[in-house]
């Protein structure tokens, strides 16, 4: 159907005439790959082999189709540099966004090497000790980490850390009955956390780059919705899960007594090291926070070396082993980013986002705040049953091509959108299909629609909070 | 999803079991022998001199070999009478004079019935041996049944005579090592020399931690004691002898219950065997 509707489409734009049929064609191939990506665990594939063969089949097509017609789709030839120096490189090298790809690859690099020195594994036995073994403050306290924790680190190393200890905490105090309530509201609170910062999520780091909304700004607007979210969602959570705080005297000591076994000390190989870390982790958000005003140019490094030169400080710690940590990358994810990358601009030369532009665009001419509403809340449904990634780069460079002011709400709706999505659905998003994967592993019962059932009360209310912050602070 | 096991793993090492210390109480003790109420009464004073805590036990049962004649009507009697402390020997109501390969029904079976503990002493019930030259000032808790089992410690504690010397002794099967490290030398996916080193260490930790928290409880506590930790891997019958062949124990501590299986424990059984020179403490 949508095929018709692009045959029919006239697609002149800024890159030129292209037939209706190409357009068509690439469209198919788009929707294909998406649809792709959410049979991702039926097809046992990785995302980064689905999106290449896309990006190989797209760049291969448009090479015939350029040769038939002989107009070129996607300029080949050589790239002129700032300095008037001309380089020839493949097709696909400038279609990826190098700045995205190095904040990834430097903060994944970073997050890995930091890990080892046992920070987060101190910080989040040291919460469980505090919280004296109470559910509802170890619920709290473990929600407020997993916020804290998807933000500097990622939503699904944040799950990671905060499940696992979850799953023993809870089975040292014997209240293995309130597992699924803290898996549950832990997985849907990463996607919370992965709003705060500028870094802390993939579509943050895509649509705030585009739109060149700074760190700080990012986070002086998503810290008050994310508290708001986190505190809403906790005490649904309280209320759905039926999460009681102890309340004798006796219970209170045995549970406190239980987590006091645990020795946040353990896991750190050497306090030299550990300090080290902490160092540079604050050093790290210091500088991403400060880095349009670092001096003597600086600041024109961008945040991707910012990211970069951290990893490899401290990398040096490890200097000897560091193949040890190359190897732990996420080689899937970055690969996956490339091949996205290359597809998005065969889209974009082909007219293809173009006309789901034009599609966005007569919703965008909707008064704003219905505008609003209607662009967050199917980001959000579309992000719950796909990968939320091509989402947010794909309207990301449609919003682009609108010359949207850096303040306009739609970007925000957007990341809101992209983020909240993965809350839907077990599938919506990286974590909370970890919080999936450890569910099952304990063994509790937990099905696709029994999650979207659980689910649902906590997805639409952080959906409308967002939809009203939205309206309220644009 | 290697990552979730990577953190667990972190979370479960970081959890400790410390030693929690609990005062043992004595205050009926029970006395099996095959001899009359005079041999009943000359252990009961030996008995005071090896653990001088004894001597305010309230209530003493003496209980004599012509009370009971099965294995049943004696488990009857102290299930009944509720003793703190069942002291006995080996081969009781059996004609064997020198004990070698087994320990007697009696003791098998109160051992694993009773709740109270079995102090059993050197010799048999109708040849009892001599343990009471001095108080008992050595004394080394086996824990390798289950670290963490405060228990078996506390009661090493309770039948110190206040001074000398007690040592904590774990000792992991080098056997059942090298098996599983056979196992792992046959698959390519785990580092053969990462695995030997790691899970030569991991053994040792849990039990090594839980001493070493007993030992910081202990010394503030009973002064007078000095605690010695030693945790190692090796052949354990073979260690544990070695070790109270070197500090000439008086008295081992042993766990003999076994919550798979009704008879004893298999290490306490063949310790049991082998010290019968010496009394054993059995819980």
């Amino acid at each position: 159907m949508s095929g018709w509707l692009l045959l029919a489409a006239d697609t002149t734009t800024t890159h030129g005439t292209v037939d209706a049929w190409i357009t068509a064609l690439f469209a198919f191939l788009l929707v294909a790959m998406i649809a792709a990506l959410a049979f991702e665990e039926k097809l046992h594939a990785k995302k980064s082999i689905i999106v290449g063969c896309f990006a190989g089949v797209c760049l291969i097509l448009e090479t015939i189709i350029s040769a038939w017609t002989g107009e070129r789709l996607v300029p080949f030839g050589e790239v002129t540099l700032p300095n008037g120096h001309s380089i020839s490189l493949p097709v696909y090298i400038p279609a990826i966004d190098w700045g995205v790809i190095t904040i990834i690859l430097g903060a994944s690099l970073f997050v890995e090497v930091t890990s080892r020195s046992g920070v987060f594994a101190w910080l989040a036995i040291k919460v469980t000790k505090l919280s004296g073994g109470d559910p509802w403050r170890l619920l709290i306290a473990y929600g407020l980490l997993t916020v804290i924790f998807s933000a500097v680190l990622n939503n699904v190393t944040a799950m990671i850390i905060i499940g696992s200890l979850t799953t023993v905490s809870l089975g040292k105090l014997k209240r293995n009955d309130l597992l699924l309530g803290f898996l549950v509201v832990e997985g849907l609170l990463t996607n919370v956390g992965g709003l705060l910062t500028l870094i802390s999520s993939v579509p943050n780091i895509i649509v705030g780059k585009t739109a060149g909304i700074s760190f700080v700004k990012f986070f002086l607007i998503a810290a008050p919705y994310v508290l708001i979210a986190t505190a809403a969602t906790l005490f649904l959570g309280k209320w759905r899960f039926k999460i009681r705080g102890l309340v004798s005297e006796q219970d209170r000591e045995e549970a406190a007594e239980l987590v006091a076994g645990f020795d946040e000390t353990e896991n750190i190989p050497s306090e030299r090291f550990f300090w080290f870390s902490v160092g540079t982790l604050v050093a790290f958000i210091a500088c991403l926070a400060g880095q349009q005003q670092l001096p003597w140019d600086l600041d024109k490094l961008g945040m991707g070396f910012v990211a970069l030169f951290f990893a490899g400080v401290v990398l040096l710690a490890y200097r000897h082993e560091v193949d040890k940590f190359y190897a732990a990358m996420d080689w899937d994810l970055l690969a996956f980013f490339a091949g996205l990358f290359v597809v998005i601009n065969v889209m974009e030369h082909a007219q293809v986002l173009a006309v789901i532009g034009r599609a966005i665009q007569s919703v965008l001419a909707l008064p704003e705040s219905s505008a609003s509403s209607i662009l967050l809340a199917s980001s959000a449904v579309a992000s719950s049953v796909t990968d939320n990634i091509p989402l947010a780069a794909m309207l990301a460079k449609i919003l682009a091509g609108m010359d949207l002011a850096s303040d306009s709400p739609f970007w925000w709706c957007v990341i809101f959108g992209a983020n909240l999505g993965g809350n839907i659905t077990p599938i919506g998003s990286a974590s909370t299909v970890v919080a999936m994967t450890i569910i099952h592993r304990q063994k509790l019962s937990l099905s696709f629609p029994g999650f979207v059932m659980t689910a649902a009360p906590f997805a639409v209310a952080q959906i409308l909070l967002a939809i009203l912050y939205v309206l309220i602070v644009f | 999803m290697d990552q979730i096991d990577e953190f667990a793993s972190m979370f479960r090492r970081a959890e400790r079991r410390p030693f929690v210390h609990e005062t043992v109480p004595l205050v009926r003790v029970a006395i099996v022998t095959d001899g009359d109420a005079d041999a009943a009464n000359s252990i009961r004073e030996r008995l005071v001199t090896f653990v001088p805590r004894l001597s305010s036990v309230e209530d003493w049962q003496l209980i004599t070999g012509d009370q009971f004649h099965t294995v049943q009507e004696l488990t009857d009697r102290l299930t009944s009478d509720t003793p703190d402390l069942v002291v006995t020997f080996r081969h009781l109501h059996e004609e064997s004079l020198i004990p070698q390969h087994s320990l007697g029904v009696y003791v098998d079976v109160m051992t694993q019935v009773l709740a109270p503990p079995v102090l059993l002493l050197p010799g048999t019930g109708r040849q009892p041996g001599d343990f009471a030259s001095e108080a008992c000032d050595a004394i080394m808790v086996v824990t390798d049944h289950i670290a963490g089992d405060s228990r078996l410690i506390n009661y090493g504690v309770a039948l110190s005579a206040g001074t000398g010397d007690m040592w904590l002794c774990h000792v992991e099967d080098d056997a059942v090592f090298n098996r599983y490290m056979q196992a792992i030398e046959k698959i390519p996916e785990i580092d053969t020399e990462q695995a030997r080193v790691l899970l030569g260490r991991q053994l040792l930790k849990d039990a090594g931690d839980f001493i070493e928290s007993a030992i910081a409880e202990l010394q503030t506590r009973q002064t007078g004691v000095t605690y010695h930790a030693s945790v190692v891997r090796g052949h354990r019958l073979q260690q544990y002898l070695q070790l109270v062949e070197s500090h000439d124990v008086h008295l081992v501590v042993v766990n003999t219950k076994d919550e798979d299986q009704l008879a004893m424990h298999g290490m306490a059984y063949a310790l049991s065997i082998e010290l019968n020179d010496r009394p054993l403490l059995l819980l």
